[in-house]
């Protein structure tokens, strides 16, 4: 019965699929897919589901000999704009006639979700065409990225078949549920705004401090045992509000699924520690005492992956 | 015949998983049903039931987005409702955990919003349920799945957990600036 139902389900996910599609994926495929985010022009509305949730963003891409601007306004929900160049990011808010610098470089803003490097995804996903579709008016091409092991859920992508440009983003569950969804309703490819539009109502404001920041640490604190393909991505410390010791980030990443592991001293050691597992939706969040610590994992990885990375963390420095 | 006797036997674990996850179970037949969880069977079919429930209990939406991942859509943008947040009983996110761990509290956190949102929603919403399962002790009283009493020492630091999102959300993929939403929860500002 168990086994029908969950037959059921996949078989939904399935079918919906051309099945004549067997044709193999070119190994460059997911290379042109992720340099034509990065390389392209591009201009158009996303509608991002999560959870029980819908944004709907307009996003801009401009690559020149200037380099690489990007900009994102939200048209539902609070109205916050954007803009990331050269490595920066700003953010407006017309409310309060400010903008905020950014000193988080590293966050990807779809359709640039894709590593650089695309050779070890491979290495821990199935790649498979799921067929064609039309998405925001373009013939597009579907691949999906399947996980070889446990430690990490599934994608589905849709690339423009022409120009690679990544059109659909959809996250599946341990059930290979689409659980998540970044998908373009109207794009135009090959044009962008000018950069003087694209730096409208950015270049008059005043920026204002960040409201918090990390700073990079050579970290004493090392994840003993990784999953297949999780590597070191970033290492940091952070000052957390109201807290007087910095606490220690550690980012993992196979280059689609991240955890973060978060390694906080404990300020009063009479207070109840806790140690457990939590979870909504695709966000998992797994926490433990160690010594005079608390580690804290989360991320949109499966309970396993935590567990496993938060269960095997150590420091090399002597107490 | 052996065969039918197994059949029964997956049968009733089947119901007694249902009746679990529905919080209709006593907490003698709890802790006997815990213990036999531990089992990766059991463990699989609980999960499989969540599933279950998960897609019963979930209404147009994802319905929608299920049927647009594969198909070539007729007509684009398509305008989708934003789906209500049901009510979610406390066993709902109860997760598969190896037997080896001793005690492991399985929290639904509703309160758990990933994306902006405003402090009112972060700080003064429903508390986190708290379903205590793999230490006997814990399951003693005769609180079900669902009415499992709030264990005040695993409701986490919900400022903590803002914290903890927002500084992961810089390294995944999202619309929104993770920054912002550090920035949105301390300053207070309304989100409207």
């Amino acid at each position: 019965m168990r086994r029908v139902l969950a037959g059921l389900i996949l078989a939904g996910l399935i079918s919906a699929s051309p099945a004549d599609e067997t044709t193999n994926i070119d190994p460059t495929w997911l290379n042109q897919v992720a340099a034509a985010a990065r390389q392209l022009d591009y201009e158009g509305v996303v509608v991002y589901q999560h959870d029980d949730k819908m944004q709907i963003t307009r996003i801009a891409h401009r690559h020149d000999s200037a380099g690489d601007i990007a900009r994102m306004d939200t048209l539902s929900g609070p109205d916050r704009s954007w803009l990331s160049e050269n490595g920066h990011i700003l953010c407006y808010v017309p409310q309060k006639h400010e903008v905020s610098p950014e000193h988080h470089l590293r966050h990807p803003f779809f359709p640039g979700v894709l590593p650089v490097q695309t050779a070890s995804l491979t290495n821990v996903y199935t790649v498979q065409s799921i067929g064609h579709a039309r998405i925001a008016d373009h013939e597009a091409t579907g691949v999906a990225l399947l996980p070889k092991d446990a430690y990490r859920y599934g994608y589905l992508l849709w690339a423009d078949t022409s120009s690679h440009l990544l059109l659909r983003l959809t996250r599946l569950n341990a059930r290979q549920h689409p659980e998540e969804q970044f998908s373009f309703t109207q794009i135009h490819i090959g044009s962008a705004p000018s950069r003087e539009k694209l730096h409208e109502n950015f270049i008059t404001r005043h920026p204002v401090a960040a409201v918090r920041t990390e700073t990079p640490i050579h970290s004493p604190w090392l994840v003993q045992n990784l999953p297949a393909g999780y590597q070191l991505v970033s290492a940091s410390q952070m000052v957390m509000p109201g807290k007087q010791q910095p606490v220690i980030h550690l980012v993992y990443s196979d280059g689609l699924s991240t955890a973060s592991l978060f390694v906080e001293p404990v300020s009063n050691p009479d207070q109840p520690r806790q140690n457990g597992l939590f979870g909504q939706n695709m966000m998992n969040l797994y926490t433990r005492p160690l010594g005079n610590y608390q580690i804290t994992a989360l991320g949109e990885v499966p309970p396993a992956t935590l567990m496993m990375m938060a269960d095997s963390i150590t420091s090399t420095e002597k107490k | 015949m052996l065969e039918a006797v197994q059949q029964k036997s997956a049968g009733s674990l089947a119901e007694r998983i249902s009746s679990a996850m529905d919080g209709e179970l006593s907490g003698h037949e709890l802790q006997q049903f815990i213990a036999q969880a531990h089992t990766s069977d059991t463990l699989e079919d609980w999960e499989t039931w969540h599933v279950i429930g998960d897609a019963i209990r979930r209404n147009t939406i994802r319905t929608n987005l299920v049927s647009r991942v594969a198909e070539s859509l007729e007509a684009e943008p398509t305008i989708l409702a934003p789906r209500r947040r049901l009510p979610v009983p406390a066993g709902k996110y109860l997760m598969p955990i190896a037997a080896s761990v001793a005690a492991v509290a399985v929290v639904s956190l509703s309160v758990l919003r990933l994306g902006p949102a405003p402090v009112s929603h972060l700080a003064s919403n429903t508390p986190v349920q708290t379903v205590a399962m793999a230490r006997p002790t814990a399951a003693r009283k005769s609180a079900t799945l669902q009415q499992a009493a709030p264990v005040q020492q695993a409701n986490f630091d919900q400022s903590r957990l803002a914290s903890y999102v927002a500084a992961h959300r810089e390294y995944t993929p999202g619309i929104d600036s993770p920054i912002m939403d550090a920035s949105w929860q301390t300053s207070s500002e309304p989100a409207q």
